[in-house]
């Protein structure tokens, strides 16, 4: 369904399909009940195709800053056994409406179509921009971003995995450059940072080069324990899209790590405790007991053991932060020695509770402060990558 | 139907009549205006104003008068402001072959046609005849252009839901998509005909977008509602339909897509109708996709090509004087710069590439074209008419402004 608002009284009309026509390409006609006479079409460009029956599909809204029109996304699931996995395909919405940009074989051209329909259909709208009723002919960017990406997927696929809730596989999806949306909750910012490229680029730029433009992307396991927990859902569906000032947006990130803290208790006590009990002293015990009531025990026993993020993440996001701690002339931080001694663990707990306990180092005479915001963005660029393949990649 | 006075428009060029005319006698003919002309269908009703109006004829009320164009230009203008009698018989000549056009009064329009069904449907033959009798006034615009016709529509429809020029244009164009001139169709989406893969059948909307970009300069396909935006592109077409002085037909949309086919007639000639053979295609010309045309004439012809080729000449005439008529003594210097196989190949690579590159592919296909014609045609250009190195110079244009990683 699509609404358009009248532009004197901003009375809202809703428009939904009425009829599909067309030999050669489809022309999709949406009528309003309340506002007779205005018939609004859209032409889906690939050649029809033959459609199977009995499949349904849902549509959701991302954009991705890496991502060319061209580019089609075969997104695949290791949590179905079926087939190859499939579950859907990415596709940009503009470029399904402009002559020539995509060719589509029989499989894709159906994913297009049922998606298209369901934007028509749908008894609620998707859209996420507000449109006028005009005498003119309306193109689905009138409705839509230009930079929109749909992800169509099989609701027949998606049930053979137990209990499928697309929301959560967003950190994986968000690992390669794939931020989520809404009319509710619209892109204010998108990580653009190399390392999200990279991600992306490794199943887009391969060797031998895909030369069909279709792209398979395998989706991890989710992992249920802690992408379904809500605060998670709700900063990938709600807050990372928004601009909030930068401590803020990191303790929005670190929040994430608060939430494992009481899963790695459990973890570690089930596996480095109960699993080996009576062969540990009652001193080890002790020791390793107490050293789980301290955060920083916790975070590395995450990061070490149960969600080990790539050497390249850590490493990156580890050398961002020293470099602030540098550029800030945090006392702790001068000795080039003693630094490089220091973990991801040790670095981002120590730039956690500065951020909460030395705010004012973020305001120190003579540090540039450009430079500072520039940093801080960098390190929340990096925490949310990190957050989010701690999440894919959680063994727990 | 009685003419009652006749003004002349000095802005526009044209006489007004102003009629008196039954609201039957209008019904008679405006329903085929509506009806046949799907521009003109596409404006809508406001439920509650209709509500309104209907009430308002029910009990009588003289409605503001309904202003109307004669659109075919054959059917002839009056030479003063006391030919009553022969603005009569235009007048109604063209209520006979359906030439008029509704400039303001489609919604007061709509809302008496849907009232005279109305009562059919209840069988209320009183208050019908009561409605036919009911009388109205209506300006009709006599000897108006085009232009004029436009700038008419724009001004009345200030305020009220608002039209792109782009919109406006189809309505002031629709006649040649129905009666051919010069040996060219212009074919709609609609029609049963279809476009062939020549140089005398076009897709109408294509064509319009591409005029449209010579107006604007621009080869998006960015509507423009903002009214003085309309007056400005006008007054671009007032101006250079007046340069034209050695055309007697100084309509600029026939010049332009004349303009369009001479270029295409000459390179399909040269290149002797070149069409793509994957299998001839050399390794560094292969392409991963399927290609973007097939021929000459299917690369040329589509939109993109077309609003490029309307963008750079705006362009070529605003900044270097390079009229349509001039321009069009340039395409037979086109040269391919080496084969043309080669060149097509070249061309097509470089839309793969853009395929795989781009962000927004419509958008720089149509760019990629701009500077293609740009280069071609712009004298004293370092790639003027070698259509390879225009090519060239287009895709490293593109490359560089979209930020093209290779």
């Amino acid at each position: 369904m699509l609404v358009l608002q009248d532009a004197t009284d901003r009375t809202e009309h809703s428009f939904t399909l009425t009829d599909v026509t067309g030999v050669n390409q489809k022309e999709f006609t949406l009528t309003s009940a309340t506002y007779p006479g205005l018939n609004i079409q859209f032409t889906l460009d690939p050649p029809a195709q033959a459609l199977p029956t009995g499949y349904t599909v849902s549509v959701h809204l991302f954009k991705n800053p890496f991502h060319t029109q061209g580019q089609i996304i075969d997104l695949r699931s290791a949590d179905r056994s079926e087939g190859n996995g499939r579950i859907g395909y990415l596709f940009s919405l503009e470029a399904l409406f402009t002559p020539g940009a995509l060719q589509l074989d029989p499989h894709r051209y159906c994913y297009a179509y049922f998606g298209i329909q369901y934007i028509f259909e749908n008894v609620a709208t998707i859209q996420t921009k507000d449109a006028d009723i005009k005498a003119d002919p309306y193109s689905i960017m009138d409705f839509f971003d230009s930079d929109t990406i749909i992800l169509v997927l099989c609701n027949e696929f998606c049930n053979d995995i137990n209990n499928f809730n697309f929301q959560n596989y967003l950190p994986n999806l968000f690992l390669s450059g794939f931020t989520f949306f809404s009319k509710n909750s619209l892109i204010e910012t998108l990580n653009d940072n190399t390392y999200l490229k990279n991600k992306f680029d490794s199943y887009t730029v391969t060797t031998p080069p895909i030369l069909n433009g279709i792209y398979p992307f395998r989706l991890e396991k989710a992992k249920i324990s802690i992408c379904s927990e809500a605060y998670v859902i709700h900063l990938f569906t709600n807050l990372i899209q928004k601009k909030f000032d930068q401590v803020t947006r990191f303790l929005m990130i670190y929040q994430v790590i608060e939430i494992f803290m009481p899963k790695m208790i459990h973890l570690e006590v089930q596996q480095r405790v109960c699993n080996d009990l009576y062969s540990l002293t009652t001193d080890k015990v002790k020791e390793l007991v107490i050293g789980l009531t301290k955060q920083g025990e916790l975070i590395t026993a995450l990061f070490a053991r149960h969600a080990i993020p790539s050497n390249e993440l850590s490493n990156l996001l580890r050398q961002e932060i020293l470099d602030f701690f540098i550029h800030v002339n945090h006392p702790e931080f001068q000795d080039q020695a003693k630094n490089i001694g220091l973990s991801l663990t040790d670095l981002f707990y120590a730039f956690r509770n500065k951020i909460v306990h030395e705010y004012r180092i973020l305001h120190e005479n003579g540090v540039d402060h450009e430079v500072t915001k520039s940093r801080i963005d960098t390190i929340n660029h990096l925490s949310e990558a990190l957050v989010a393949e701690t999440i894919t990649v959680f063994v727990g | 139907m009685i003419v009652r006075s006749i003004l002349e428009d000095n802005r526009i060029h044209a006489f007004n009549a102003l009629v008196e005319l039954t609201i039957g006698e209008y019904l008679g003919f405006a329903k085929n205006v509506i009806d046949d002309n799907d521009f003109q269908r596409k404006r809508v009703i406001k439920s509650k104003i209709k509500e309104i109006l209907t009430a308002d004829l029910l009990r009588g009320c003289v409605i503001p008068s309904i202003v109307l164009a004669i659109s075919n230009k054959e059917v002839g203008t009056i030479k003063s402001a006391e030919d009553f009698d022969i603005a009569t018989k235009i007048i109604n000549e063209s209520i006979s072959k359906n030439d008029l056009v509704i400039i303001d009064g489609l919604q007061r329009t709509y809302v008496m046609k849907a009232l005279e069904e109305d009562l059919i449907r209840k069988k209320d033959e009183d208050t019908l005849q009561t409605l036919y009798a009911q009388k109205i006034r209506a300006e009709v615009y006599l000897g108006l252009s085009r232009t004029g016709l436009l700038y008419r529509m724009i001004t009345l429809n200030t305020g009220q839901t608002t039209m792109s020029t782009r919109h406006l244009m189809e309505i002031l164009y629709l006649d040649y998509s129905r009666v051919p001139f010069e040996g060219i169709s212009l074919i709609k989406d609609k029609d049963d005909t279809r476009v062939e893969e020549n140089t005398t059948t076009f897709n109408f909307k294509t064509i319009l977008d591409g005029f449209n970009s010579y107006i604007e300069k621009d080869e998006s396909v960015i509507e423009r509602v903002d009214i003085l935006d309309n007056i400005k592109s006008l007054e671009v077409i007032n101006q250079q339909e007046e340069a034209q002085q050695n055309q007697q037909d100084k309509d600029l949309f026939k010049t332009f897509l004349i303009t369009y086919k001479t270029f295409l007639d000459i390179i399909v000639e040269k290149s002797n109708n070149w069409k793509y053979n994957s299998a001839d295609a050399p390794a560094e010309y292969k392409i991963n996709s399927s290609p973007f045309g097939k021929s000459v004439l299917d690369i040329f012809k589509k939109s993109q090509a077309i609003t490029g080729f309307g963008a750079a000449l705006g362009f070529m005439n605003d900044k270097d004087g390079l009229t349509l008529d001039k321009v069009q003594e340039r395409f037979v210097q086109i040269e391919p710069g080496g084969d043309w196989n080669t060149t097509f190949l070249e061309i097509l690579k470089d839309f793969d590439k853009i395929k795989e590159r781009s962000k927004k592919i419509g958008n720089d296909q149509r760019f990629f074209f701009k500077y293609l014609f740009r280069g071609l045609l712009r004298p004293s250009s370092d790639h003027e008419l070698n259509m390879s190195d225009a090519a060239n110079y287009a895709y490293r244009t593109l490359a560089d402004e979209k930020g093209y990683k290779d």
